[in-house]
């Protein structure tokens, strides 16, 4: 599966990429916003999951980047990583269609391990919806041809 | 006789000569552009061509020693020596007409003086002499006024009544000229104060000014610590000096306990005589006080302290020398001039203060923020390494994560070293430095060496010393430096220099200057805020640290620079006021 992860340190995206890739994903780094949204344009096919830093450049940081993601491919699934202080941001970003949060820094959990599975969580939902596109898809069609 | 106040004898009513040298000497004593001295002087020539005398001379008291000081003299024979034999003479005896008359505040003739009682013979052609004291609006003796003549009975009842006169209008100067010398000091006191950084050198000021207007033994300020209720000695320009810091007063204890206690001055010729008095810390012998003036330094909602000044008892029982209400009132007016200038130091404090709290507020949320996503990379890489310790795994493998984990840790130092940095920039350990010699090692440390910037040094010499903490002075100035090479990566030039700021030297000017991109003016305010950075390194905290070391230092920090131009770092700090030797370079 092909993700992408956004955010403005190196050491965290390296990080976030070496633990996703363990699990077999395809991962590509994007340092800002801007980055992001650049990439998520030119993908092809989309990407199945974007990782995104809540505050990079601008406090919205999260927010643009989910708007780029849908925007793109409206089945893109979008986790938001927050730092202290930033969970009002974050269900921001869930009222407008992410998948969850994940807090970055929570005492004695494995936030990687927490993500990983975030992740997949969020690719069976993004399999389980393109799942029922294609069967409405189907449905129309049969329904279409049988009233011909 | 003609032009002479004798024709008045047989004339009766008012002398018209007599009226003409009135005018002439009151339109000596309307005179501002003389000085007191040489308007005394002036006097006495007129007064004794008026009375026919052939010498004279005005003695004044001195109240600082209990002594009556030859200090005007006119007519033929005086020279050093006998002006001060006639001094020291009529001091040791109590004899002599000059101190019989300022002991009993009367004037004195005599138209023969082999037979006089009082008489001592310092010219051996005087025949006959007047004297009349100089009486101050206290009624105390300011001064004598005295007239000899080579002729037998000389001065009539007449003579004497017109050099009353002059004494009367020489008070009225004296006092005229006391008053305007303590007005100034006042209006110094107000004006000068303010520039002023340290308490100490506003102290040594006051104390210096308090006496050019007043003549006292002694004077100490005694600030109130508020936390333990006493009162500490902070300044103190006689014997009491040796005990600054140490000497201290319970509030309520003892006469000056008892003016911070309750806000009054208190003014006695005798302080052992009032009950309140505990003799714990004196500038003089208890039994030489003969007067002392304690009153209150009062701020803006408290008593911050005492102002303490004290005069030696005369020798003489013909110099009373206790303080008078205008002495008491003056001090009064310089102690709230004081509290004034002492509450603006508090409230700079309190602003600066308010000022880092704010930027702990941000601080603390910023780097709460930035430790959170350094902790989270680290949390990364320990994942990583759980993983590979499961399985079988080559150290090329495992270099990579620890060289990570390295620098995660590493990152959170330089963290927590700008953390500490900022927390301690307003913190200063002082002591006289001089800027250019600071620079000159600052810039020898910090400037690298093959940068592609060219540095130039423009240090004005002669500078007066500052008041500083020489390392983190030394810490703002490779900071600026470090800025300027970041942002002229290309090469360029920093120029360095220094001037006085004003023309009294109370400030240095020092100003770094270079030719990089400069500051886009939506920055120049944000510049100095903490955590606005466009470098990644650390947290943006530099600029803030530089201004809070400058601010403690009570000194200003501005750019000034324009935007492709080059930045220009202007940066002011007060010089250290009135320092012996201060024209030169501090050592």
């Amino acid at each position: 599966m092909r993700i992408l992860v956004v955010d403005d340190e190196e050491t965290v995206r390296s990080a976030v990429r070496r633990r996703l890739e363990r699990d077999g994903h395809t991962v590509d780094e994007a340092e800002s916003e801007a980055d992001a949204a650049e990439k998520i344009q030119a993908s092809d096919p989309s990407y199945d999951v974007v990782v995104t830093d809540m505050v990079m450049n601008s406090e919205q940081g999260g927010v643009e980047v989910l708007k780029s993601a849908v925007g793109r491919d409206i089945f893109t699934e979008v986790i938001v990583l927050t730092a202290y202080g930033n969970v009002a941001n974050a269900v921001e970003c869930m009222k407008l269609g992410a998948f969850d949060y994940v807090e970055k820094n929570i005492p004695g959990v494995d936030v990687y391990d927490l993500l990983a599975m975030k992740v997949a969580q969020a690719l069976e939902r993004r399999r389980t919806a393109l799942a029922t596109l294609r069967r409405a898809d189907q449905i129309m069609k049969v329904t279409a041809r049988a009233e011909q | 006789m003609s032009g002479s106040l004798a024709e008045g004898r047989e004339g009766g009513g008012c002398p018209v000569a007599g009226a003409a040298v009135f005018n002439c000497i009151s339109r000596l004593l309307l005179s501002h552009e003389r000085s007191l001295n040489d308007i005394l002087d002036a006097i006495l020539v007129e007064a004794m061509k008026a009375v026919e005398a052939d010498r004279a001379f005005i003695a004044l008291a001195d109240f600082e020693h209990g002594e009556l000081a030859v200090r005007f003299t006119a007519g033929a024979g005086w020279n050093e020596q006998n002006t001060a034999l006639r001094l020291k003479v009529s001091q040791k005896t109590g004899r002599g007409i000059t101190s019989h008359v300022a002991a009993t505040g009367r004037p004195y003739r005599t138209g023969d003086v082999t037979t006089d009682p009082y008489y001592i013979c310092h010219f051996d052609d005087v025949k006959s002499e007047v004297a009349v004291p100089v009486v101050n609006a206290y009624g105390r003796v300011e001064g004598v006024i005295n007239m000899e003549s080579v002729r037998p009975d000389a001065f009539s009842g007449q003579h004497e009544e017109f050099l009353m006169a002059v004494a009367n209008l020489v008070a009225l100067r004296i006092l005229a000229d006391q008053q305007e010398k303590r007005q100034a000091a006042l209006v110094s006191l107000g004006r000068e104060l303010a520039r002023f950084s340290r308490s100490a050198d506003v102290f040594r000021k006051v104390m210096d000014l308090v006496a050019s207007a007043i003549s006292f033994e002694d004077c100490s300020i005694f600030l109130l610590r508020p936390e333990e209720n006493v009162l500490v000695l902070e300044a103190s320009r006689g014997r009491l000096g040796e005990k600054v810091h140490q000497a201290r007063y319970r509030v309520g204890e003892g006469i000056t306990g008892w003016v911070a206690e309750h806000g009054k001055p208190v003014r006695t010729r005798d302080p052992r005589s009032d009950p309140r008095w505990r003799g714990l810390h004196e500038e003089l012998e208890p039994e030489a006080v003969g007067g002392l003036i304690a009153v209150p330094i009062v701020g803006y909602d408290r008593v911050l302290g005492v102002f303490r000044v004290l005069r030696r008892r005369s020798q003489y029982a013909w110099v009373p020398n206790d303080f008078t209400q205008d002495d008491e009132d003056f001090i009064v007016a310089t102690a709230s001039i004081l509290g004034a200038v002492l509450d603006s130091f508090e409230l700079v404090k309190r602003v600066i203060a308010a000022e880092r709290m704010a930027a702990w507020g941000e601080m603390s949320a910023r780097s709460a923020h930035m430790i959170g996503n350094r902790v989270f990379a680290i949390k990364g890489d320990l994942n990583e390494l759980r993983h590979l310790s499961r399985q079988e795994c080559s150290a090329e493998k495992l270099a990579p994560v620890i060289e990570s984990l390295e620098k995660g840790v590493f990152r959170l130092e330089e963290i927590l070293a700008e953390f500490r940095e900022f927390v301690v920039a307003t913190k200063l350990n002082t002591s006289p430095v001089s800027l250019n010699e600071l620079l000159e090692e600052a810039l020898r440390e910090s400037f690298p060496r093959n940068s592609g910037v060219r540095l130039e040094l423009d240090l004005h010499p002669g500078l007066p010393p500052v008041e500083a903490d020489a390392s983190k002075l030394r810490r703002c100035f490779s900071e600026l430096v470090e800025n300027s090479i970041n942002f002229q990566r290309e090469g360029g030039v920093l120029r360095v220099s220094t001037e006085p700021a004003t023309p009294e030297k109370d400030r240095i000017r020092i100003v770094f200057e270079d030719r990089g991109p400069g500051i886009p003016e939506e920055n120049k305010k944000l510049i100095f805020r903490p955590f606005f950075s466009t470098r990644s390194k650390g947290m943006g905290l530099g600029l803030s640290i530089v201004k809070g070391i400058i601010d403690a230092h009570r000194g200003t920090i501005r750019e000034t620079g324009e935007e492709g131009q080059g930045a220009r770092f202007e940066i002011e700090l007060p010089a250290i006021a009135d320092l012996p030797g201060a024209e030169r370079d501090a050592k």
